[in-house]
């Protein structure tokens, strides 16, 4: 250390020791505690590029302020916390802002005027991160840049909220016809609105409740009056459409149907499975298999519903075993792959046998 | 140079001294915390402490792991945080003469004075 003014540093010897003591460790005091420190970039942030910041580093105006006079005041005897909120570390949201760079993309179109860009806020919002990583003994240009880049988001998602709301809310100009001036320029207006009237289809009535009528009889004016007309005069009725209710996907149609029962329906999914069948080669398999179980089963002397239990490893080795073209019984359980010759594979065993089998 | 932390630079900056590290860093660190005149401002990879004396005064200390070119610059940028902070000097002791050359470099205004025990002060002018 320089001897500027080594002697009032000194000073702090004794409290400085004592601290020590009481932390049991330098290293740890180091750590719960570590230095505040105020960044002189914090203190000339609000100078700009005509001071400390070069252009790159330049913080928007009102970030740049706020931290400045934060700084000032902590530089003036603030408490430590105040330097740390203020900037104290600040010159890492000086960094931060070319942290962020990488991560803010271009100015989002359409966001409202006066937003704050993602890259200004992120500077901001950098001081945020920085103190945490100063307070925590953390590497400060690293906590600025994960502070910076949540920040930037924020923003980012702030203008792109804003965009959307401002899409809501900004009259677009409509053009409708003037009524008043038929054949005259369209009328310019910003109300917005949904013009359509045609109401909603009604998914079980898709042409619409109601009746319609028509004359039972042309209005042909030579049949007006006419007792020659062959049906009475009059209006018939009849309904729009046929309502249709297809809950479930199932047509209950309230059409009476031609033999006379008003309702007829026919499920849309009905179940079209199919039962299932073994090829003939695994039946053949299966039936070997079984076969050769069973018949060992009954050697035994149980059969079902006998005493059948294997009571001894020679009896599981010996029972349910098919032979191999090549090396002779198998052990229980296994079967020989005859087709390759490769290992054998563990394939049941008597207990799945038996359970299969029912047999208990 | 890459940015040091504080460790790193108060480290390289009693290396020969015989004073410890750490203890240096625990004493200013602890100094900082609890007494409100007592201020660390970080300029590179170079610290100046002082101590606010009142009325825009300030006693000023240094630890730098800079190089001769950066010092220059973080001089330059502390003398005009000192002046956003509002301070009017600032005084320190001269134990190497080359800090004159490195002030009039940074183009700080300064001006010598002797001390009681005989030493040179130089006083910074913000």
């Amino acid at each position: 250390m320089t001897k500027w003014v080594q002697s009032e540093v000194n000073k702090a010897g004794d409290a400085g020791q004592k601290f020590v003591n009481t932390a049991g460790d330098v290293g740890q005091a180091i750590i719960d505690h570590p230095m505040p420190i105020i960044e002189s970039i914090a203190l000339t942030a609000a100078i700009g590029p005509q001071g400390l910041l070069p252009a790159s580093y330049a913080l928007s105006a009102p970030v740049a302020a706020a931290t400045s006079a934060a700084a000032v005041t902590a530089a003036n005897g603030g408490d430590v916390k105040q330097i740390a909120t203020a900037a104290a570390t600040a010159g890492a949201g000086a960094e931060a802002t070319q942290l962020v760079a990488p991560y803010a993309g271009p100015a989002i179109s359409g966001a409202a005027s006066g937003s704050i860009s993602p890259v200004a806020s992120a500077a901001g919002g950098a001081v945020g991160g920085a103190v945490k990583g100063a307070l925590t003994g953390q590497d400060i240009g690293k906590e600025a840049g994960i502070g910076a880049a949540v920040s930037g988001l924020a923003a980012a998602g702030a203008q792109g909220a804003s965009e959307a709301y401002g899409a809501m809310t900004t009259p677009t100009p409509q053009y409708v016809t003037n009524y008043a001036d038929p054949g005259g320029p369209p009328i310019q207006t910003n109300i917005q609105g949904n013009y359509s009237i045609a109401p909603q289809s009604n998914p079980y009535s898709p042409d619409g409740f109601g009746l319609k009528g028509q004359p039972t009889t042309g209005l042909d004016a030579s049949t007006i009056g006419q007792s020659t007309a062959s049906e009475t005069p009059g209006i018939k009725l009849s309904p729009l459409s046929n309502p249709v209710f297809t809950p479930g996907g199932v047509n209950y149609s309230l059409a009476p149907s031609g033999s006379g029962e008003g309702i007829q329906g026919q499920p849309a999914d009905a179940l079209t499975t199919s039962p299932q069948t073994l090829s003939p080669a695994a039946q053949s398999a299966l039936q070997s298999v079984l076969g050769a179980g069973l018949s060992a089963i009954g050697s035994k002397g149980g059969g079902v519903g006998g005493s059948s239990a294997p009571t001894s490893a020679t009896d599981l080795a010996t029972t349910g075993t098919t032979s191999s073209p090549t090396s002779g019984p198998a052990p229980g359980g296994e079967v020989g792959d005859i087709s390759t010759g490769g290992a054998k594979k563990n394939v049941w065993n008597l207990e799945s046998l038996r359970e299969g089998l029912g047999i208990t | 140079m890459a940015k040091m932390t504080t460790q790193e630079i108060i480290a390289k900056s009693v290396a020969g001294s015989g004073q410890d590290p750490k203890q240096v860093h625990a004493q200013m660190t602890q100094r900082a915390l609890n007494d409100p005149k007592f201020r660390i401002i970080r300029s590179g990879n170079t610290l100046f402490s002082y101590y606010n004396q009142g009325n825009g005064n300030a006693l000023v200390a240094m630890d730098t792991a800079a190089t001769p070119r950066e010092l220059i610059k973080d001089v330059g940028e502390f003398a005009k945080a000192m002046k956003v902070a509002k301070f009017k000097q600032g005084k320190f002791e001269i134990g190497n003469p080359q800090i004159e050359k490195v002030l009039k470099m940074a183009g700080v205004n300064y001006k010598l004075m002797p001390m009681p025990n005989g030493q040179m002060a130089g006083v910074m002018e913000f």
